[in-house]
């Protein structure tokens, strides 16, 4: 039984590819590729059960192909569950010899809509530093009278085609079965 | 709270290109901040942040907040969100006062953290600040505390340590230490004045240890405490007991859900989890193998004595002979290439230590969480065992009321690499969410972006998934959900249930859910008991979660849930009637497999409570749901269309039945994932007498006014409706026979050779679904559909 992936994930699955491919470098072929990606995924049957969603749905874009030195924009753009507020996006490079911030990029916007806009949108620039798979992580969070509510997620830029560096924690040995384990240290 | 209490009715966005995110929004709710057109919200605006002394007269003024609207009053609400609880007075004025509570040298300074909420009468604003306390040295003074360490067993003829060094003064002062033995044969002390002296052991005859008595004495200058320990000293042995108790760092979610409490985890013990003893020079050589009891203890016998050793964790709970259950915790970003249930088990191992020659069994340990303060500093050790801890909880509440039960295996795959983006790819540790899937629970671990190992809601949420995956069934799809989305019927109950168990398990129906970066702050919450986001029904997961949660709480919703069924009920019909419908799993099918099982007293109380949620019960609740006679509304949606009945029953080479379907949940959404949205679909059943294949149509009637979509090519912006052919075998929720795109607006579909039985028929207008859809398409699209041999 579960199954199933978000089934927007996947229709849009084609396009992240896209998105990250060396072919992308405009919005006209991304919408294009959109509408054939969700025609060929119209069978919903494809999924995985996934935990409830938070208030917000994050969705970007990243325009042309990112390469080494040169501005990659993303277009961000964020809509909410909760009544309009005013939003605040924090932005984050875990690692500044991956990517950097343009030089007039903020890495936190705090934003209120316009009467006749649906969504917030921004636009966020970054500087690939060497190749890899790296990520512009983004937070959207709102203040309510009963605190924050946010929620995240990482906008993967593929530099290259070099795969993502995992981050070790604790040590892969072999147990006494010839069986890999990670072994975390404890005090 | 932080509970997603005031959902707005909607303006969701349309996935710019690659989208992602966590989920495609939705839900409906009250109302706006601002209260209503005209008036503007108030700004609350608390004060600058204050730092006083210990014992001093404290003002919190709020008198800078406002109103933009002219001649405004208003009003004011002070409350302690944190910090040690002071006695607010004046607190409904902007001035509200206390007194600075006694803060000695060890918890100075102290933070106190006050919000203050105004309101207009018909909108409220909040703000926050903080009081930090100084200690001054001020105040009553407070006694030592004596701790004379655990009691031990040790060799004859050894160096034996006494321990003071737990010893403290809340105030922070210096302390001496003072030993004293008060009973046994008569030792001589290293140095009787400090916190750790030692001492010889006496030789002992074979077979008749000596209790050895000491008393300790710290002292602060003005007061004192004691304390007391026994050291038990036998003859030399050549096999030992090692055994002690493990432990690991659990972290609790602020208030409201507001990130998590990580720099004040509290120890639960490491339960049924598999610990092992391994030879400190060769760790693969396992020595001894145990599982920990229900408190964390474990112990192992007939263990050379004076070897060097390590104690360690695996993160797997595998009880029993064969085993109950068979959980495991795995790193699914390590060893890409082999298959996924042979990646790394996560395995905690401690500092060694000598067996020594007398059985010793104060070898405790502790799995951290690796905070250091502001962000992981450290091995995050406590991670695998906190999801384990989780899903032991929810195994215990199945094998409550099923001492048989029988777990399948569940791997669950956690990596501090899991992050949060789309789409999933799981060897690189990229997730679209945490999920579960063919018996694996994919969990984030990324603290930059999502952790779940402290979520114990969603923990159990997604094993919630795997219950029904493996207990009961579900023909749940899944697809993209938020609270309150109406959902398709399937989805609905099997997500709704999922976060009733969770409540149920933990006792508490609060879900927490947080996230990073701000791993302290940030989160959201929902209160599955007394929140009603969208519009109630069986569509809703929120509706569903709620009802299951009732039905076994002993809370009584201000009167409106009076009962309890307890577990054992709902467990009954999960892994009976449930298990077997021969109709999609929804409320119906579940409602229809409970109610038979109860006496008069529940079924009236379950049939109220599914009247709370607007599930119809006065000429009974059957598995197709024909008994449900009213569509509800909420005045703010307007997906109450097109929904009954939950199956149109179709007959074969009967005349067509006209049915419509909506994109409503674009209409009031306008956003994500549609496919598992009510209004979308239509369900429909029939009966075939003879095996043999079987023509269904589907022709737009009336057929809607063809639209243009600059870009398409073909033209494809007319009635495009789709078929899918449901059967319980080889099983309901993925259909067997779809039928073929055409693109027209009539679909003739030639099934496959069928046998005679029951057969579920799921229609969509593709033109809803498809994100790229012309704007004027209509909302609304009737079809005749018929079933001919």
């Amino acid at each position: 039984m579960t199954r199933m992936t978000l089934s927007i994930f996947s229709a849009l699955a084609l396009l992240a590819l896209a998105a990250c491919g060396d072919d992308q470098s405009s919005s006209t072929t991304i919408a294009q590729e959109e509408k054939a990606a969700l025609k060929a995924s119209e069978d919903p049957y494809d999924g995985t059960v996934a935990k409830p969603g938070s208030p917000y749905a994050i969705s970007y874009r990243i325009i042309g192909t990112p390469i080494v030195g040169s501005p990659v924009t993303v277009d961000l753009r964020v809509t909410s569950a909760l009544p309009v507020r005013p939003m605040t996006l924090d932005y984050r490079i875990n690692d500044a010899t991956s990517m950097m911030f343009a030089e007039s990029q903020p890495d936190s916007v705090r934003m209120e809509l316009a009467e006749n806009e649906e969504a917030f949108q921004q636009r966020v620039t970054v500087i690939p530093q060497r190749e890899g798979r790296f990520y512009l992580n983004v937070s959207a969070s709102v203040e309510t009278e009963d605190g924050t509510v946010s929620t995240g997620m990482a906008i993967p830029i593929q530099v290259g085609s070099a795969p993502r560096e995992m981050q070790e924690h604790g040590e892969l040995q072999e147990d006494e079965n010839g069986e890999a384990v990670r072994v975390l240290t404890g005090d | 709270m932080n509970m997603l209490k005031d959902l707005k009715p909607g303006k969701f966005l349309l996935p710019l290109i690659a989208s992602l995110a966590v989920s495609a929004c939705s839900s409906g709710g009250s109302g706006d901040s601002s209260g209503g057109s005209g008036n503007r919200s108030p700004v609350a605006v608390a004060g600058a942040d204050q730092t006083v002394s210990e014992f001093a007269a404290v003002t919190i003024d709020g008198g800078g907040s406002s109103d933009p609207d002219a001649g405004t009053t208003l009003s004011y609400a002070w409350t302690q969100t944190a910090g040690a609880v002071v006695a607010l007075t004046n607190a409904n004025t902007a001035q509200a006062n206390f007194d600075a509570p006694d803060v000695t040298a060890v918890n100075t300074p102290t933070t106190l953290t006050f919000r203050l909420t105004v309101s207009d009468g018909t909108a409220s604003a909040s703000d926050t600040m903080n009081v930090v306390v100084n200690d001054v040295g001020l105040g009553i003074n407070s006694p030592p505390v004596a701790n004379a360490g655990p009691d031990q067993t040790r060799a004859e003829l050894t160096t034996v340590n006494l321990d003071g060094t737990a010893s403290l003064d809340p105030d922070g002062d210096a302390i001496t230490h003072a030993w004293l033995q008060t009973g046994g044969p008569n030792v001589a002390l290293s140095n009787a004045t400090v916190a750790s002296p030692s001492f010889t052991s006496p030789d002992v005859a074979a077979a008749t240890p000596e209790v050895l008595t000491f008393q300790l004495t710290v002292d602060d200058g003005t007061d004192f405490s004691t304390d007391t320990v026994e050291i038990t000293i036998q003859e030399a042995l050549s096999a030992v007991t090692v055994s002690g108790t493990l432990e690991f760092e659990w972290v609790n979610p602020n208030n409201n859900c507001n990130g998590l409490n990580l720099n004040n985890p509290v120890l639960k013990p490491i339960r049924r989890a598999t610990v092992e003893l391994v030879d400190a020079s060769n760790p693969t050589v396992v020595l001894a193998s145990s599982v920990t009891g229900n408190d964390g203890s474990y112990s192992f016998t007939n263990i050379d004595a004076n070897q060097d050793v390590q104690v360690q964790a695996r993160a797997v709970l595998a009880d029993g002979s064969p085993a109950t259950w068979n959980v495991e915790v795995r790193d699914n970003t390590s060893n890409i290439g082999s298959p996924l249930t042979q990646r790394p088990i996560y395995i905690v191992r401690w500092p060694q230590f000598n067996t020594g020659v007398a059985d010793n069994s104060d070898n405790n340990f502790v799995a951290r969480t690796g905070w250091g303060g502001s962000s992981y500093t450290g091995t995050r050790a406590a991670a695998p065992f906190a999801i384990l801890d989780s899903i032991l909880d929810a195994m215990t509440m199945v094998t409550e009321v099923d001492s048989n039960a029988v777990f399948p295996n569940l791997d669950v795959y956690w990596s501090v690499n899991n992050t949060l983006t789309s789409p999933t790819d799981v060897d690189a540790g990229e997730l679209s969410t945490t999920f579960y899937t063919n018996r694996g629970l994919y969990m984030l671990g990324d603290a930059n972006v999502d952790t779940e190992e402290f979520d114990d809601h969603v923990s159990i949420h997604e094993w919630g998934h795997y219950f029904e995956d493996v207990f009961s069934r579900s023909d749940s799809f899944g697809g993209n959900h938020f609270i309150g989305d109406p959902l398709d019927p399937r989805v609905a109950f099997g997500e709704g249930f999922a976060s009733a168990l969770a409540a149920i398990a933990l006792d508490n129906p609060v879900y927490c859910d947080t996230s990073g970066p701000n791993l302290l702050t940030s989160g959201f919450g929902i209160n599955w008991e007394s929140q009603n986001i969208g519009l109630v029904g069986w569509f809703n997961e929120l509706s569903v979660g709620k009802l299951i949660y009732d039905l076994w709480d002993t809370g009584t919703d201000n009167g409106n849930d009076t009962g309890s069924i307890g577990f054992g009920p709902i467990y009954e019909t999960m892994v009976g009637p449930q298990r077997t419908v021969g109709s999609f799993t929804t409320m119906f099918t579940f409602a229809a497999g409970l109610r038979p099982m109860l006496n008069a007293t529940d079924l009236a109380f379950v049939d109220g409570q599914l009247n709370r949620i607007n599930v119809d019960t006065a000429a009974g609740v059957d598995i197709w749901g024909d008994s449900q006679t009213t569509a509800p509304t909420n005045g703010t949606y307007s997906q109450g269309r097109d929904i009954l009945p939950p199956y149109t029953e179709l007959f074969v080479d009967a005349a067509p039945v006209n049915v419509c379907l909506n994109n409503d949940y674009f209409a009031d959404f306008a956003d994500g994932d549609s496919e598992n949205k009510f209004g979308m679909f239509r369900h429909f059943r029939f009966t075939t007498t003879s095996t043999d294949s079987y023509t269904i149509t589907a022709t737009a009637n009336p057929a809607p006014t063809a639209t243009t979509t600059t870009g398409d090519d073909p033209p494809r912006d007319d009635s495009d409706p789709d078929l899918f052919l449901h059967r319980a075998v080889p099983q309901w929720w993925f259909p067997f026979a779809t039928s073929t795109d055409d693109g027209n607006a009539s679909e003739i579909f030639t099934t496959p050779t069928m046998s005679a039985g029951t057969y579920i028929l799921r229609l969509q207008e593709w033109r809803h679904v498809d994100d790229s859809r012309a704007a004027g398409f209509p909302s609304q699209v009737c079809f005749d559909v018929s079933v001919s041999r």
